[in-house]
């Protein structure tokens, strides 16, 4: 797909003609001046979402002076940077305010605040007068923040969305020589590496405008209300390309109400916020360990010592990441940088690996703070991006089956190297590439030790040599144990992807470790990514541990199952719902109980599985030449069977889970209860492309009214206010 | 919310982008494969019928009798027992993309002993590629392994090689050897 190093430079001005051509329909159609339906009707696009093969316009078709030769995607400039010549950052850890009621101004509310603002005419279908509220939640008794008197916030995290700037204030929350030697106090300008050009305010848009991503931190029993302004350009033109300037943050594997799920349609314009309420419970804890007796069921406190909760310590979850979640706009934002890191500590997995009390497992973290330490704790942030001739992050269209980048990033860094002492590391692993999988091995083939899979431990940890393939939004947390190296100057290790693409749609092939390094693949980010330099032995003896036995999975054996259901993911979907706002066309779809193949619409209800029950759930691939990662919200599963068969379920993936991947041609079935909370979540691929191609479905929980509504009605934004709509269509088989 | 102009109303970018795409209009390479259908003989093949197209998944599983020694480490570890090899091979008539094979190869029927101290060591989880669809393939990588009993973060590394025939026709996995060594 991408051209080879050694292409002509005729070849090269074509290709990059190419780009311009589709960097325009894709501005055109970002900045809502066209929609997919005008590119379908034009030809641009065929029904299949693919771009009409056309020399000067698909990358799959050569100039008639080329030879027929597909004329290829023009290769990000390198501006004469080498691989790892640049320090990887940590995470930017962004500040935990006590007491929000008195931080925030305004303070948060149950409800909505729907205090009114002058609204910028810019925006648009808005005039000059207009007035909307302050918070772009959906107003009134239905988006109220559930448990909000239970679980008042006790933290506020505060946060922008916002255009790249320069970083003043990074917080990495470990000394220098536990972040490659990095100034903390040195401004950091928005770049992928320093020799790379600093990106323009409208390339790219992260969390409070600037790099390197931001983590939260969190622990049980201490909700966090999480602040999200949104700051991006009022015009929705002035997005330098791609990218769309409303946004919904999902906090991807929460358990908490839909309110604070970000919800695809619940999303919310510039000049506003929204207030998510992140309560931080054990699940279960409703009717399980009530009286909170149980000692593992528990959350640290700020002297070393825990205190016990309700709730189900087997559901104790760790590493989440929040993204956003815009309807049909989530692969241009969350490209664009809208991504982000949440580490949850508990009494288990408490972020102190010097704690010896029974209960605490003791991972690889640090012995500082009584939790929470980060100097042998680390967040990688994996995400291949492109950039255009003048450095520019640039976004692509070609088909609707996914996009590639070919220049591979680890925290936002492109290539870089990370200085390790000569002990374990945790290492939290975050695939936030738009359609790209990646299967990790270290370069020497050594092991590393798998302990959790998305959001959890796992019940034992798993020894491996190459991890399996992560899909996109996986999280895989591994160890690795520096100390089989010797420090020294020259001692280095890399991480290495042998996942290699040749689209959006499939891993093409899995290479060897040796084909990896042999240089020989057309995959640009196939090979070394991250360099690990094994710099010194650790100060302090290395107490940390991987214990044999970690976090056993609930048994839920003895709940009866109220209900199978199947979704098949595939193409060729009908769209049979036509709201300009919920409804969307595109080649991808989702078969629900063996129905029609649908295109989404979120205000359509696909499944309303009683509240407090047990399903079980089989995803099923609808062919063999594509692959996806199904995300579902709000509950986690436990795999039960792959093909059919528990045999096929490798022992990382045999924990809870919030991401499926099918596999070419397979299906996975897996159980979830339905409890704590209710509202309206999503199921998706997360193949963000598929995703906003129509390839997501909403489900909600039915109380039968008591006291969640039945159904749930559709919120539909507007600077103004956020109006409610019935749902456009129940199909016969939600409820 | 999102304005849907007329085709008259598209910017003049868009409207020169796609002019200029449209004046040339050379064919794309055409790609397509015809698959037979595979004979059920001692693998299995199972049809998935989507909205759009027909994919099947054809199935073959051996056990394939593999003996090595790594050396290095404490001692010396020689292995012997038999890999079960899996292939599944998924066919892509969406796209007349080549077929994938969906390869697992498990380990666990392989004990090493110990040459100076006769312990029993096991080998971990197994290993899942995604290969592309070839009539010779090989596949090598390293595994973990370690003493019986033990953690996991005790893990030594061996290097498991295997090459497989297929029959690009049938789609079957028709041959298969394996061996074990060193890294």
């Amino acid at each position: 797909m991408w051209l080879p190093k050694k292409s002509s430079q005729f070849r090269i001005r074509q290709a990059e003609n190419a780009r311009r051509n589709r960097h325009e329909i894709l501005k055109a159609w970002s900045q809502g001046q066209i929609s997919r339906r005008d590119l379908l009707k034009w030809g641009i696009f065929t029904a299949g979402g693919v771009l009409v093969a056309k020399s000067g316009l698909s990358p799959f078709v050569g100039a008639a002076r080329a030879d027929n030769i597909p004329t290829g995607l023009p290769s990000s400039p390198l501006f004469g940077v080498k691989d790892f010549s640049t320090a990887m950052p940590r995470f930017d850890v962004l500040a935990r305010n006590p007491n929000p009621f008195t931080f925030l101004n305004p303070a948060p509310t149950a409800e909505a605040n729907l205090t009114q603002q002058l609204l910028n005419p810019a925006l648009e279908g808005v005039v000059a007068g207009d007035k909307g509220p302050i918070e772009g939640r959906p107003g009134g008794p239905i988006w109220a923040h559930q448990g909000f008197t239970d679980f008042p916030p006790r933290i506020a995290v505060v946060a922008s969305q916002a255009q790249a700037t320069t970083n003043t204030v990074y917080n990495p929350q470990v000394a220098s020589n536990f972040n490659s030697g990095i100034d903390p106090t040195a401004s950091i300008p928005l770049k992928f590496h320093p020799g790379l050009p600093t990106q323009a305010p409208n390339s790219v848009w992260t969390f409070n405008g600037t790099i390197p991503p931001k983590l939260v931190i969190g622990r049980y029993a201490e909700p966090i209300l999480f602040r999200h302004s949104n700051k991006l350009p009022f015009d929705v033109r002035q997005n330098n390309g791609f990218g769309r300037h409303t946004i919904s943050t999902h906090e991807h594997n929460g358990h908490h109400g839909a309110e604070n799920d970000g919800f695809t349609g619940a999303f919310f314009f510039p000049g506003q916020f929204y207030d998510y309420h992140w309560p931080i419970v054990l699940a279960g804890f409703r009717t399980i360990n009530t009286g909170a007796t149980d000692p593992k069921a528990a959350t640290p406190d700020d002297s070393g010592g825990k205190i016990n909760i309700p709730g189900d310590w087997r559901e104790t979850m760790s590493t989440h990441w929040f993204h956003d979640h815009m309807f049909s706009f989530t692969s241009q934002n969350v490209y664009k940088g809208n991504a982000a890191m949440f580490n949850i500590y508990s009494a288990l997995d408490r972020g102190n690996e010097g704690i010896n009390d029974g209960v605490n497992l003791r991972l690889p973290s640090g012995t500082l703070k009584s939790f929470g330490n980060l100097e042998y704790d680390v967040n990688l942030m994996l995400a291949e991006k492109a950039w255009d001739a003048q450095g520019q992050l640039a976004m692509d269209i070609f088909d609707f089956d996914g996009f590639l980048g070919d220049r591979m990033t680890v925290n936002l860094t492109y290539k870089p190297y990370f200085e390790v002492e000569a002990r374990k590391y945790r290492f939290r692993i975050l695939n936030a590439s738009v359609s790209r999988f990646f299967k990790l091995a270290l370069s020497d083939g050594s092991t590393m030790i798998q302990i959790a899979n998305d959001g959890n431990l796992l019940p034992a940890p798993v020894p491996l040599t190459q991890l399996d393939e992560q899909g996109i939004a996986e999280r895989y947390d591994i160890v690795i144990d520096f100390s089989r190296y010797t420090p020294g100057p020259n001692t280095k290790v890399w991480l290495v992807n042998l996942a290699e693409h040749q689209d959006g749609k499939r891993v093409a092939n899995d290479l060897t470790l040796a084909e990896a390094l042999s240089g020989n693949s057309a995959d640009p980010c196939v090979g070394k990514f991250l360099e690990f330099r094994i710099v010194r032995k650790p100060a302090k003896p290395d107490v940390s541990q991987v214990p044999a036995v970690m976090i056993p999975n609930p048994d839920l054996s003895k709940i009866p199952v109220a209900r199978q259901r199947t979704f098949e993911f595939g193409r060729g979907a009908n769209q049979n719902t036509f709201d300009p706002v919920s409804s969307f066309f595109g080649p991808w779809g989702i078969k629900t109980d063996d129905g029609d193949m649908l295109a989404a619409d979120f205000g359509r209800i696909s499944a309303a599985p009683k509240f407090g029950t047990r399903e079980i759930w089989t995803l099923k691939n609808g062919g063999g030449g594509w692959d996806h990662p199904i995300h579902i919200h709000f509950e986690e599963g436990q795999v039960l069977a792959r093909d059919g068969s528990l045999s096929n379920v490798p022992k990382a993936e045999r924990g809870r889970k919030d991401v499926y991947r099918l596999r070419p041609g397979g299906s996975i079935t897996i159980t979830m209860q339905f409890r704590d909370w209710g509202g309206m979540f999503m199921e998706h691929c997360h193949n963000t492309v598929h995703e906003d191609n129509a390839m997501l479905l909403r489900w909600e929980i039915d109380d039968n009214g008591a006291p969640f509504l039945r159904p749930l009605p559709t919120p539909i934004p507007t600077p103004q206010e956020v109006k409610f709509r019935p749902p456009t269509q129940i199909l016969k088989t939600a409820f | 919310m999102m304005r849907r102009l007329p085709f008259a109303s598209m910017p003049l970018s868009v409207a020169l982008a796609i002019g200029t795409a449209l004046c040339w209009t050379l064919p794309a390479a055409a790609q397509s494969q015809t698959l037979s259908a595979p004979a059920t003989l001692s693998a299995s093949t199972t049809v998935a019928t989507s909205t759009s197209s027909t994919t099947t998944t054809t199935s073959t599983s051996a056990l394939v009798p593999v003996t090595g020694v790594v050396t290095g480490g404490a001692e010396s570890v020689s292995f012997s027992g038999q890999a079960k090899v899996s292939a599944n091979v998924v066919t892509d008539p969406d796209f007349g993309g080549t077929p994938t094979v969906i390869l697992s190869i498990d380990l666990s029927g392989l004990s090493g002993v110990g040459a100076s101290t006769s312990k029993k060591y096991v080998t971990a989880d197994g290993e899942i590629l995604n290969r592309r669809l070839t009539a010779a393939d090989t596949v090598q990588y390293t595994f973990p392994f370690y003493l019986s009993g033990a953690s996991a973060m005790s893990a030594r590394v061996g290097s498991a090689s295997f090459n497989l025939s297929f029959d690009v026709n049938t789609l079957k996995l028709t041959g298969v050897t394996g061996s074990i060594g060193s890294p």
